[in-house]
């Protein structure tokens, strides 16, 4: 195991640090294998020992349905940002989870275009200040923000999770919904997506303490947690 | 199960499906889209009945994309796709290339990107330059001019991808999928249960001789051409002309062509006809793989048919001989 290389507070490291535990309490790395798209999420292979392949950006559902779907015995997920998954490749996700390929779909959700140098993305909330938005993102300029986990919802899909790092309470749940969503793969039941959360102190213009406090009041105003979608699981 | 005679009568798109499962593919991918969609639906039948994996993709980005999870996990998938999606292609293919996954992609030049028409018709060779060096990394590219020729590259394609380690492009003239005809379904190698090996670059990819060639000296012309047209010269069955039809644009059969011209007798400085459809882009590539020789370019303004072209290629050599008149004005 290498040294983070990720920004001070960075998110990515606090959910590949989650996604170590789970997979070396069940003993998954075997059959682990990754898929990574552009942005900050790129850096994964670094960190794990596991395959993993870095997709054309957007296209990583479509390269983990063609790996499910040539070595169904296999465990596949996406690690994605919100740029790659939301604006580039919505398509792919959308039809992956249409023909309910057994995937596992993870999301780290920073609102912002954090591999580029803070850019708005499709999921900046209203009023953030980013880059390309200096005066915060008005609804009426740069339009409204994406609800990931809900749009999902509404797809065929088995699982769909909105969790949240800022707090030890939430950084459970996010534990048990990360375990679930390989459960719901592991059963063949369809495409498992979890959108986590997450913040970006450097590209949020704020320290980490406050950025965590920004997180947990979006996390009231404008993407509450929760479970949107749970079909019964094969236990 | 796989069709077990040794001779059938195939069409071009089952030839290409049919071959794939012989030399042991397991996974098929692509996108509706004209024509290609031939392949499509022979190989969503074909390879759901063996076993295979299909996925119908939403789009042709998505369909390499999943072939190349494919072979990621040890299969050596089939892609097929139109000329005109090809440029959506282009980013996918290049992470393929820098990755090193061994894929078979069947490119169906129906037609440049851009064009207004999408008919089924006689293309042009810039179409199938195109794909070949759009890339930036130099791929092994079948171009085969027959059905019994597509099968054996179909062979080959799988074999070179896996001892090399990279996609390879196999160019389909829409002629060619379209065309009906008996098949000798000989004995492919099969890409099942090997090892994937990595080669150097100047191992031979073509066991057989890469140069289809009609050459008797003495004689009146040197022809040359590639794809269907190479086929149809080759059919002509003219006795005082040589006519030299190479299978596969890169690497291009340099040293055999060189070792078929040099039987011919001194003293004649032999002048190689190179037609083709459209614009010089043969002829181009040519003047740069082969300076030493002297060419010289023909082209066809209109689609050339099998019917008929002996006609044309005498008017073309007549103009070509004629010294230019001037014009009144």
């Amino acid at each position: 195991m290498s040294e983070s290389e990720y920004c001070p507070g960075c998110s990515h490291s606090h959910l590949q640090g989650l996604l170590r535990e789970i997979f070396q309490e069940r003993g998954l790395t075997e059959r682990l294998m990754g898929v990574v798209g552009a942005g900050c999420s790129q850096d994964l292979g670094k960190y794990f020992d596991f395959p993993v392949i870095k997709a054309p950006p957007g296209l990583a559902p479509a390269v983990a349905a063609g790996i499910k779907r040539t070595t169904p015995d296999r465990l596949v997920f996406t690690y994605q940002g919100d740029g790659d998954l939301g604006s580039r490749g919505l398509d792919a996700l959308i039809h992956a989870a249409l023909r309910g390929d057994s995937i596992t779909v993870l999301c780290l959700n920073n609102q912002v275009m954090a591999g580029s140098g803070g850019q708005m993305s499709i999921t900046t909330r209203t009023g953030q200040v980013t880059t390309s938005t200096r005066l915060g993102r008005s609804t009426a300029r740069a339009g409204s923000p994406l609800k990931l986990a809900e749009m999902v919802a509404r797809l065929p899909v088995a699982f769909s999770q909105r969790v949240s790092l800022h707090e030890s309470d939430f950084v459970k749940r996010a534990r048990l919904a990360l375990r679930d969503a390989f459960d719901y793969q592991e059963n063949g039941q369809g495409l498992s997506f979890v959108e986590v959360l997450g913040i970006c102190p450097p590209y949020w213009h704020q320290s980490p303490e406050e950025a965590q406090q920004s997180l947990k009041q979006s996390l009231v105003r404008h993407n509450p947690a929760g479970i949107f979608k749970g079909v019964t699981m094969i236990r | 199960m796989i069709i077990s005679a040794q001779r059938k009568s195939l069409s071009g798109f089952e030839v290409v499906i049919e071959a794939a499962l012989k030399a042991g593919s397991q996974s098929y991918f692509a996108a509706p889209s004209p024509f290609q969609a031939l392949l499509l639906n022979e190989g969503a039948m074909r390879f759901e009945e063996h076993h295979g994996s299909f996925i119908q993709a939403e789009s042709p980005a998505a369909a390499l994309a999943m072939a190349m999870g494919a072979s990621a996990v040890g299969s050596v998938p089939l892609v097929t796709v139109n000329e005109q999606d090809f440029l959506q292609l282009q980013e996918v293919l290049s992470y393929c290339c820098l990755q090193s996954r061994p894929l078979v992609l069947v490119v169906v030049a129906n037609g440049p990107p851009g064009m207004e028409r999408n008919w089924l018709q006689f293309q042009s060779l810039a179409y199938f330059f195109q794909p070949l060096l759009g890339t930036g990394s130099p791929l092994v590219s079948y171009l085969p001019s027959s059905l019994q020729e597509l099968w054996q590259h179909m062979g080959l394609a799988f074999d070179a991808s896996l001892k090399r380690s990279q996609p390879v492009l196999l160019l389909l003239d829409p002629l060619l999928l379209m065309q009906q005809g008996p098949v000798q379904l000989s004995p492919l190698p099969s890409v099942k249960q090997r090892e994937r090996e990595l080669t150097k670059n100047g191992q031979s990819l073509m066991p057989y001789e890469s140069l289809s060639i009609c050459l008797e000296w003495p004689c009146e012309h040197v022809w040359l051409a590639m794809g269907v047209l190479g086929e149809w010269l080759l059919q002509l069955h003219k006795s005082d002309w040589n006519i030299l039809c190479p299978q596969s644009l890169s690497p291009f059969p340099k040293q055999a062509l060189r070792e078929a011209l040099a039987e011919a007798p001194e003293g004649e400085q032999t002048v190689i006809n190179v037609i083709e459809y459209q614009g010089p882009f043969l002829f181009q590539q040519l003047q740069n793989i082969l300076p030493e020789f002297n060419l010289r370019s023909h082209i066809l303004t209109a689609a050339p048919e099998p019917l008929g072209l002996e006609m044309k290629l005498a008017t073309l050599l007549n103009t070509a001989c004629q010294p230019e008149r001037k014009r009144d004005v």
